[in-house]
């Protein structure tokens, strides 16, 4: 553990380690320079001491000399002078003594032992003899000397002290050069020590730098090293060669880096290797998508948000005649739909693209209009989905098919099944026209076989051009290429048509037929209804035998019609109540000839119920008749009745649209006019003959009875012939086919100023007159005339000048003006010009009188609604006989007044 | 109402011959044809007929257009029209009547029937 600890932290370790050693190195380098220090000035201390006491022996020497010379001196003069000296010499001598005394004592061990005890010895010695000299031997001297002592014992005394002295100044002088010695022996030393001291330091300095110099080289190897190989791995792994790996080569921290930058590399390399994978199945995807995108027959686009079309295929492309880039960026709607033909710009808002991004659900438009780069079009079918990401609409992809074939296609089969139509028929007409001509004796009578004969071809030929018919009924049919013009149409108006059908039918066979209508009604084609229905009847008729009863009856049945069509019959097996309505399906195989069906009318009575939404089946079973039922849903009532709430004109109004009819209605109710409303040409002239409405509001293209014939019915009874027409049409007046006996048309979309305007006009012309204003300077021709109309129980006023004229018709507010056009100051024609302006008289009808002829620019001054004729050379009798034919043209309630 | 005049204009032959016969023989009319839409407007200018039967579908100038010229030329435009055709759609019907056609009779007819049914759309006495 501690090996791989080591090794783990080996480099730190060694680190530590080697900074370690290098502080150890400088600290006993230092403690070495320390102690070194410590000797030399050890040394230096004791060179210093060693010199203080030579110096200290030294004097002492001469101190020691200087008692002996002032002893002497004592002793040969007994003088104060010198006895003060002998007294201070001694007193300096003890001093010294004490001085070096105490050095000795205070300056313990130092230097060698026997080096020591001799320059010790030596100086006790010589302090013993000093001592005794100066302390015994001097005074004794001096003491004999005053004591007159003899010559020897003062001898002797100066003997010993010399001999003391001697030894004194022998031991000091020794001791000095003891001590020199010792002196030169320490500074010798202190000099050896100063350089070992140098010596120390060098050494320490210099394996420092080495040990650093070491250390820097390590750190290269070991560490720096690795970081750089690292650097450089890293350097290529990112310029992309993931292949990189770094020896690991060092210990430690370094091996670390490198083992963990390897693991990276090849963490990396992996990750991109699963990506370029990832990367190669996308493109795989991609291009297999794209591949099924480029060779889809259909155009595709896709569009984001905005709707601009982020994505094409080559069929988008090809079909609109792009390069694909060249859609790219715009919007659908720029690109590909183009404006109407009057020019105005494509429906954004109503365009299924935008409603499939705006709602998120799919849209398809059967037909529509796309418009190639070059501006030609060409009609399309598409569909728009909308895509949805994390639950939002992100955009649209279009699907969309050049149906320009289809329909030629389609348009063929129109023209071929026309063409077979017409091709078959051409020469059926004229074999069944000549078979039944002859058949019919019209060019003499025949043998009877030769009848016979004849009969069988004209029967087959009739039942040969009912199959044509039927074969390219169901065709029709069933391909969808038939549209039902469907409508509102009374249950009952059905029933009777099929009835009348086949009443003839019937009769000739003895059977009778009973029908039980209900008010009721549908929205369906009538023709194909009754069409279904005279089949069901004479399929009825044909299973029942004579006497027998045939029914129809038609009942409500909570949101449809019921109709049932029921026989007497022989019935139908269970098993056949299905297929009797497939194809050529007879009960009976023999059925066909007998009957003479083709084996197709109840399969095109079944198309057609379907296509009204509804379903058909048959109820039966043997020899108990058989009941065919067809449902078709109901049609709401929701027709207003005619209001009778206004107090206003009645208004009837013919349209075939119920929508119109309610609008309308709606739009009379709140003006306070009357409704009465006409689902169809032939109703209004029922309904007009019957209610007398004061006007008659008839749109023109309605099925069955047109607007044409409506009017030309109503002017033709005498009891509509004068209710005014107003015509609303989508035909414009201009290019429509007028209407005779119309005199007011509005366009359809009409909106409600048109609408009550032309009603106004259309009533103010016929409603009441009974109020007249005669504008004639001649006072008496305008009392004649007043009198005239007066006598019709009129009310009259009677204006001689345009400006009175002006006035009187503002108070009056006349139904009727009659007008002198010579009034003086042309004031005639500006009278009318004033009327024509006004709002409300601009309608009133105008007959004018002049005594000249007016120019072709006078006329159309008065404009066309104006009543001209001439005063000429007629006496006012007569005059006001034309004036009345014509007041009684407009108003023919004047006229039975 | 015997002794009318009805020009009949069909491209073909063996119609015209049909139709001739029947109106003939059994309506008991004067029966006038014409084999294009060119030669009928010319005859009918021409005779005056009371009535004229026009075939739809011919080739160069067809019922339609035919008709049209009719109703251009002031002399025969009063002349009323019955149409023969195997169009029986009901908005082909619509689309004749609002044209001003009086009466649209589905081809192949009844022989038999044809006088009387012209009769009826033209509303004369059978």
């Amino acid at each position: 553990m501690i090996g791989s600890t080591l090794r783990g932290r080996s480099l730190t370790l060694r680190v530590v380690g080697a900074t370690a050693v290098v502080v150890a190195l400088l600290l006993t380098a230092f403690a070495v320079f320390l102690n070194a220090n410590e000797r030399v000035r050890e040394s230096e201390l004791l060179v210093q001491r060693s010199t203080e006491a030579v110096s200290g022996a030294v004097e002492l020497k001469a101190r020691t000399v200087q008692l002996q010379n002032a002893v002497r001196a004592l002793t040969l003069v007994d003088d104060g002078a010198f006895s003060a000296d002998y007294r201070e010499a001694r007193r300096s001598l003890a001093r010294g003594m004490d001085e070096l005394q105490r050095a000795e004592e205070a300056d313990g061990g130092r230097g060698g032992a026997e080096e020591e005890e001799d320059g010790e010895a030596s100086i006790a010695v010589a302090l013993e003899a000093i001592r005794a000299y100066s302390d015994r031997l001097a005074p004794l001297q001096l003491r004999a000397v005053r004591a007159g002592a003899s010559q020897r014992r003062e001898a002797t005394l100066v003997r010993e002290g010399r001999r003391r002295v001697r030894v004194a100044v022998g031991r000091l002088n020794f001791f000095v050069d003891e001590e020199g010695e010792e002196v030169a022996q320490r500074r010798a030393q202190a000099r050896a020590s100063a350089f070992r001291l140098e010596a120390v330091g060098a050494g320490a300095l210099g394996s420092s730098v080495f040990l650093v110099i070491l250390a820097a080289l390590y750190m290269a190897r070991s560490v720096i090293g690795p970081i750089r190989r690292v650097a450089e791995g890293a350097r290529h792994l990112a310029a992309g060669d993931l292949s990189t790996r770094v020896p690991e080569r060092a210990t430690g921290e370094p091996k670390q880096l490198a083992e963990a930058f390897n693991a990276m590399a090849a963490s990396l390399q992996l990750s991109d290797d699963r990506l370029r994978e990832k990367h190669l199945e996308l493109k795989r995807v991609f291009s297999r998508q794209h591949l099924i995108l480029n060779s889809a027959g259909d155009g595709i686009y896709g569009l984001d948000r905005d709707g601009t079309i982020r994505f094409a295929n080559p069929a988008a492309g090809q079909a609109t005649g792009n390069e694909v880039d060249e859609l790219l960026g715009r919007t659908a709607h720029d690109a590909l739909h183009p404006r109407d033909e009057d020019g105005v710009p494509h429906d954004v808002e109503g365009c299924p693209i935008t409603a499939a991004l705006r709602d998120g659900q799919a849209h398809q438009v059967l037909e529509d209009v796309y418009e190639r780069r070059d501006g030609t079009r060409f009609p399309v079918e598409y569909t728009a989905t909308p895509i949805e990401e994390d639950g939002e609409v992100s955009g649209a992809v279009v699907v969309f098919k050049d149906i320009t074939e289809r329909r030629e296609i389609d348009r063929m089969k129109d023209e071929f099944t026309s063409v077979v139509s017409h091709e078959l028929r051409t020469p059926l007409t004229s074999i069944r026209g000549s078979l039944g001509l002859l058949a019919g004796g019209v060019l003499g009578p025949l043998p009877e076989k030769a009848q016979r004969m004849l009969d069988i071809a004209v029967s087959n030929t009739d039942r040969l051009v009912r199959l044509i018919n039927d074969i390219l009924d169901i065709e029709r049919m069933e391909s969808g290429r038939v549209t039902m013009q469907r409508q509102e149409i009374a249950v009952l108006e059905v029933m009777r048509g099929a009835m009348e059908s086949v009443g003839a039918m019937a009769a000739g066979v003895g059977v009778r037929l009973e029908v039980e209508p209900i008010e009721a009604r549908v929205w369906a084609d009538p023709d194909r209804l009754t069409q279904m229905l005279t089949n069901l009847l004479s399929n009825a008729i044909k299973f029942s035998p004579p006497g027998a009863t045939v029914s129809t009856t038609a009942r409500r049945s909570g949101e449809e019609i019921l109709f049932a069509v029921a026989d007497e019959g022989r019935g139908i097996p269970e098993d056949k109540l299905e297929t009797i309505f497939e194809r050529f399906q007879q009960v009976d195989a023999s059925d066909s000839r007998d009957k003479g069906g083709t084996g197709l009318g109840l399969a095109i009575c079944r198309s057609i119920v379907e296509q009204h939404g509804g379903r058909i089946w048959a109820e039966s079973a043997p020899d108990e008749g058989a009941t065919f039922v067809v449902s078709l849903p109901a049609l709401v009532e929701d027709e207003p009745p005619s209001s009778d709430n206004g107090t206003g004109p009645a208004v009837l109004v013919c349209d075939d649209d119920p929508s119109v009819r309610r609008v309308v209605a709606g739009l009379l109710a709140q003006r306070g006019y009357r409704t009465v409303p006409a689902r169809s040409g032939a109703e209004a002239v029922e309904l007009a003959a019957r209610e007398r409405p004061d006007v008659i509001l008839l749109d023109l293209l309605m099925p069955d009875m047109s607007g044409w014939a409506t009017a030309a019915a109503l002017k033709e009874r005498p009891e509509t012939r004068e209710i005014p027409i107003v015509v609303a049409s989508v035909l414009p007046a201009e290019e429509g086919h007028p209407v005779p006996g119309t005199e007011e048309r509005i366009e359809k979309p009409f909106d409600e100023a048109s609408l009550f305007e032309a009603l106004e006009r259309a009533l103010a012309v016929h409603g009441d007159v009974s109020k007249v204003l005669v504008v004639e300077d001649d006072l008496d021709l305008g009392r004649v005339l007043t009198e005239i109309f007066e006598r019709r129980g009129l009310t009259v006023a009677h204006a001689q000048s345009g400006r009175a004229a002006i006035r009187e018709s503002q108070r009056l507010e006349p139904d009727l003006l009659i007008l002198d056009l010579g009034l003086p100051d042309g004031d005639g024609f500006s009278v009318v010009d004033w009327l024509r302006e006004h709002e409300r008289l601009g309608a009133v009808p105008i007959v004018v009188y002049t005594a000249r002829d007016l120019t072709d620019a006078e006329r159309a001054r008065l404009g066309p609604d104006t009543d001209v004729f001439l005063k000429g050379a007629l006496s006012p009798d007569e005059f006001a006989g034309r004036v009345l034919d014509l007041v009684g043209r407009l108003s023919p309630r004047l006229v039975e007044a | 109402m015997a002794g009318q005049r009805i020009l009949v204009i069909d491209d073909e032959e063996d119609i015209r011959e049909v139709a001739q016969v029947s109106l003939e023989a059994v309506g008991g009319y004067e029966v006038l044809t014409a084999a294009s839409g060119r030669e009928g407007l010319e005859t009918a200018r021409a005779e005056q007929p009371d009535a004229i039967l026009l075939d739809w579908m011919m080739p160069d100038m067809d019922g339609p257009a035919t008709f049209e010229e009719l109703r251009g030329d002031a002399t025969i435009r009063d002349i009323p029209v019955v149409m023969l055709t195997a169009k029986v759609q009901a908005a082909d019907r619509r689309r004749l009547a609002e044209l001003g056609v009086s009466a649209v009779l589905p081809k192949p007819f009844e022989p038999m029937k044809l006088a009387e049914q012209v009769a009826d759309a033209l509303g004369w006495d059978a």
